[in-house]
């Protein structure tokens, strides 16, 4: 089938759970950034007097069991959590894709260590790993991201090999190789700019995962520490009144949810953008 | 009175049509031929008719069949499937269930067709032998059937129904040329021995002259012309008609010419071996031989032409000669430069280019085809940034584009000019040795000739030794001073194209050249 490049921008924009998802995460992404300049009220300023109160016009979303505006928190939260899970993000694709790519590109015993090594960090459940890297090494933001990031990394480098593997036997590779072109060279050239989408829908879902993982890792006190705030932090602030004051909980927890759904809706649609042949599907010819 | 009778039939996607008011009527038992290149809409035809059309399609128009008009009800028009009308693909890999075998595959077209009673395995290997099949070929899997025999398999289950109509799109074009001899003539039996009507979809118009009876035309959407086999192949009205029985003539003058001096590449010993997965560990398997010390010699400025069956190893021995693979034994020599593949010396890696057969594989996608073209350049070390410059714009020139294409993507060219926009960075090194793989199969019959007349004129004008791949031989009598036969991985027999093709010696030769159909109809004047 031919590409057309002009129609498919705009159906880019029709997939309306892309729509969606991008649009919501965006806007979280937005408030997180706004939180570096502003806030409501500066969240290192504890106002015991004025703990616990319902939202009103002064505190939108209330304050929390230290008189803390529970809006500003949100928004510092939800800053601390995309950081978190971005960098953890970029750790796992800037050290996994490489190492993807390597296995492909050189194959034999290097593609062998390095599917191994994948299996091993596969095989233990990241968050147990991220908890024992956090108690090694002290509770803090830092460590919770090289935590995550190092369990982004087999996941990135399993996405790059398929992707690449799936292009290495294609003649344009081929022609490269007669060309002269070593295997980075290659790699760089022609693979990097082709795997690309696949890249960036795993990062999307990564990124998701991240948030969460940043979540589980302060609710147990390994993560960001106060006076700084995220949202699993938050969470775990909130759980001793949750029976007096469950609101406490209830918006933190909800903002975890809306941020997850929203990268994951915006992670799928651009899978479906992405990838033509899953875009085919829907109009694929049936066989006899 | 007409089996079936398709009036304005229009196929839309989103605005454009696809297939713009085509009219005609296959009756009972008639062969219909429908000829047209790819992207003129003759699948979709064929689609449209089975119900079978990508859901963002609009049709109109009026399909009436045995009388009665095709139902717009999916659940109807299953009943129909099968039963009545019946389709063979183009791809039988695809079109079989990778994880069932053959015989069950049959057997349960038989039983949703409601043909199955009582043990469905009488007929099943009823059905097999009928199209050629061993009746234990029923108990393998797809993977372990061979392209022919897959297509068998496809024929077998478009049979289990006993439809009226068999639609078959473009069945032998994915085949080897001896093979796909075998499935026409299967399908010319079939329907005789049935009394069924057929629709044949096919760029080949060999392979539609000496099934069908009658021909249609098709080209961007529209009927070109149609009419009796006789009238259409012998007193073609329309031009473009008139093109494609020229195109599949190859009107291409022969160059022949004596080689020049003396060797340019010695193979000696060739050997490649191939290791297979295991069964299982208690199973090993034993490597497989795709080539099996080959010997042979390239002459400077000779056009030599590989032809064989698929799998004999042509492919393999390519890719050795040009550097991409590596022989397990043996040595090749170019210029006095002994190699085994990959270790090809980079100065020489500018002497020796090929030409990949799929034009739409070897360009990158996101990359210009001029960006993919100057990519050879990298080995031309010391050569001035101007003089590079030069070079592309001749290279260009020479395969006859235009220089200002080079900023545009691969995908807005025809396979033609991406072919040769590959042959272009194929000769921007100025080889000595050009490799062609399958220079024109991939290509629509009326670009072919064009090709293969430029591929001589480069040859002539530049001074080029060729080794053509080829298993088309009416391209082996243009392009070649000789011919080499391969067959599992060895080279059976060797010489002029007019001896071998004339007078072959060995039977593999001979099947080849039996596999050939006859040529038709007239030479029409352009």
């Amino acid at each position: 089938m031919t590409d057309l490049p002009a129609p498919e921008k705009r159906v880019w924009l029709r997939h309306p759970s892309l729509r969606i998802g991008a649009v919501a995460s965006l806007v979280f992404l937005l408030v997180g950034f706004v939180s570096i300049a502003w806030v409501p009220y500066p969240i290192e300023v504890i106002n015991v007097g004025a703990a616990m109160q319902d939202p009103s016009p002064a505190h939108w979303l209330g304050t929390d069991h230290l008189g803390r505006d529970m809006l500003s928190m949100i928004m510092k939260g939800t800053l601390t959590s995309f950081v978190v899970a971005a960098i953890a993000v970029a750790i796992g694709a800037l050290i996994g894709v490489p190492l993807g790519l390597a296995a492909a590109a050189w194959g034999g015993p290097a593609e062998w260590f390095i599917l191994r090594v994948n299996d091993f960090l596969f095989a233990f459940p990241a968050l147990i790993i991220a908890i024992l890297i956090t108690t090694i090494f002290g509770p803090s933001a830092i460590n919770a991201m090289i935590a995550v990031g190092i369990f982004n990394i087999p996941v990135f480098a399993r996405v790059a090999r398929g992707g690449a593997l799936s292009l290495k036997t294609l003649d344009y590779v081929g022609a490269a190789r007669l060309a002269g072109m070593g295997p980075i060279e290659i790699a760089r050239r022609h693979i990097l700019p082709n795997i690309a989408s696949l890249i960036i829908v795993q990062a999307t879902i990564q990124l998701a995962l991240g948030i969460l993982a940043e979540a589980s890792l302060s609710y147990v006190g390994l993560g960001t520490q106060p006076p700084a705030t995220s949202l699993g932090l938050m969470l775990k602030d909130a759980q001793t009144y949750a029976l007096l004051k469950p609101s406490l909980a209830l918006i933190p927890g909800i903002t975890i949810i809306l941020i997850v759904v929203a990268l994951n809706l915006a992670g799928d649609g651009l899978r479906d953008q992405l990838d033509p042949k899953l875009r085919r599907l829907g109009g694929a010819r049936g066989a006899a | 009175m007409a089996l079936l009778k398709v009036d304005e039939l229009t196929v839309r996607f989103g605005g454009t049509p696809v297939l713009d008011a085509v009219s005609f009527e296959i009756g009972k038992g008639q062969r219909f031929g429908v000829i047209g290149e790819s992207g003129s809409g003759k699948t979709m035809s064929a689609l449209a008719i089975m119900g079978l059309l990508p859901e963002d399609a609009e049709l109109s128009g009026t399909l009436i069949f045995d009388r009665e008009p095709l139902p717009a009800d999916e659940e109807a028009r299953a009943k129909l499937r099968g039963k009545r009308i019946a389709m063979v693909f183009q791809e039988p890999m695809t079109s079989l269930n990778p994880l069932e075998k053959a015989g069950a595959q049959v057997a349960e077209a038989m039983h949703l067709a409601g043909q199955a009673q009582g043990d469905p395995r009488a007929d099943v290997e009823r059905l097999f032998v009928e199209v050629g099949l061993e009746p234990g070929h029923a108990a393998r899997y797809p993977h372990e059937l061979s392209g022919g025999q897959r297509q068998r398999v496809m024929i077998a289950m478009a049979l289990a129904g006993k439809p009226d109509l068999l639609i078959c799109d473009e069945p032998t074009s994915a085949l080897d040329l001896i093979t796909q001899r075998k499935v026409i003539d299967l399908i010319d039996r079939i329907c005789s021995d049935r009394g069924m009507a057929l629709m044949f979809i096919s760029h080949d118009l060999k392979a539609v002259a000496a099934l069908c009876t009658k021909i249609m035309v098709v080209r961007r959407g529209k009927v070109v012309e149609m009419g009796d086999k006789l009238d259409v192949l012998g007193h073609p009205k329309h031009d473009y008609t008139k093109l494609l029985l020229a195109a599949g003539r190859h009107r291409a003058r022969t160059l022949m010419r004596a080689p020049i001096s003396g060797d340019m590449l010695v193979a000696r010993d060739l050997t490649k071996r191939f290791r297979q997965p295991d069964v299982s560990i208690f199973e090993p398997r034993p490597p497989l031989t795709a080539l099996d010390g080959v010997n042979f010699t390239i002459r400077s400025g000779e056009s030599l032409a590989l032809v064989g069956p698929s799998g004999s190893g042509k492919s393999t021995l390519a890719r050795i000669i040009v550097g991409l693979d590596r022989a397990t034994k043996g040595e090749l020599e170019f210029d006095h430069q002994v190699y085994h593949g990959t270790d090809l010396p980079r100065t020489l890696r500018r002497d020796i280019s090929l030409v990949f057969q799929d034009p739409f594989g070897s360009f990158n996608p996101r990359l210009t085809i001029g960006e993919s073209v100057a990519e050879p350049l990298r080995l031309e070390q010391g050569a001035e940034f101007d003089e590079l410059g030069r070079r592309i714009v001749e290279v260009v020139q020479a395969v006859g584009l235009s220089p200002d294409m080079l900023n545009r993507f691969p995908h807005e060219f025809s396979g033609g000019q991406r072919q040769r926009f590959a042959i272009a960075r194929a000769l921007i090194t100025r080889p000595r040795l050009v490799v062609l793989d399958e220079p024109v199969s991939a290509l629509d019959v009326s670009v072919r000739g064009e090709v293969l007349v430029l591929l001589n004129r480069l040859r002539a004008d530049y001074g080029l030794t060729f080794l053509v791949i080829s298993h088309d031989l009416d391209m082996v009598r243009i392009v070649a001073d000789r011919v080499m036969v391969m067959d599992k991985g060895r080279i059976i027999e060797t010489g002029t194209p007019a001896q071998l093709l004339d007078k072959p010696q060995e039977p593999l030769t001979k099947e080849l050249i039996a596999a050939s159909l006859p040529d038709v109809g007239i030479v029409p004047v352009l």
